[in-house]
């Protein structure tokens, strides 16, 4: 099973300063299915750079 | 599109494990649970060596179809200290197998140093005898650190 290239619109935090701390915003567009009816569901995972 | 807005809940007491709540959302259809990293092995790997997740279960019978948008605001998160290297995010959706459906691993955040923007270093008094060059004094901090002062 091959995954989709997920698109991602925006990947924006508050601020870029080292060690700021920051809201960060993301805006993305699936373009593999998940979560099916009648399943148990699924999951976004996020992984943070070393650092964060 | 939906919207989900996640805050972390308070002050992490252990490496890699953070709790998040959700402070907003007009994705009544699509329900959600368990804002949080699990635990990861970072106590021996340490912390710049470990890297972290944020996990989104989601606990819904809706599909999330493709092509459908997601709009995130993740707060609570802490920038990494120093600049350097590009830092690289990976975004991924797992089916309920856990097989990965979507991925990007291409997306880099560019951090900027914060607190020294600039710094200037003299010499103390007993390093007078050294014949230096202008090369070495930029070794000199390393050497002989307890005897440069910066200004």
């Amino acid at each position: 099973m091959t995954a989709a290239h997920l698109q991602i619109g925006l990947l924006q935090p508050s601020s870029i300063s080292a060690g700021a701390d920051i809201a960060l915003e993301i805006k993305m567009t699936l373009h593999g299915s998940f979560n099916f009816g009648g399943t148990a569901g699924g999951r976004i995972v996020i992984e943070l750079p070393p650092g964060f | 599109m939906p919207i989900l807005e996640i805050q972390m809940v308070e002050s992490p007491k252990e490496l890699g494990r953070l709790e998040f709540k959700v402070v907003g959302t007009n994705a009544s259809l699509y329900l959600t649970k368990n804002f949080h990293l699990p635990t990861v092995s970072c106590q021996t790997e340490g912390w710049l060596n470990c890297g972290s997740a944020i996990i989104l279960d989601m606990n819904g019978t809706v599909e999330w179809p493709s092509t459908t948008s997601i709009s995130f605001k993740l707060s609570g998160i802490r920038n990494r200290p120093f600049s350097g290297p590009p830092a690289t995010f990976r975004i991924l959706t797992m089916d309920f197998e856990n097989h990965v459906t979507d991925l990007n691993s291409t997306m880099q955040l560019h951090i900027l140093p914060n607190h020294i923007r600039s710094i200037t270093a003299r010499l103390g008094s007993d390093l007078t005898n050294l014949v230096m060059g202008s090369r070495s004094l930029f070794c000199l901090p390393i050497l002989y650190h307890r005897n440069v002062i910066f200004t």
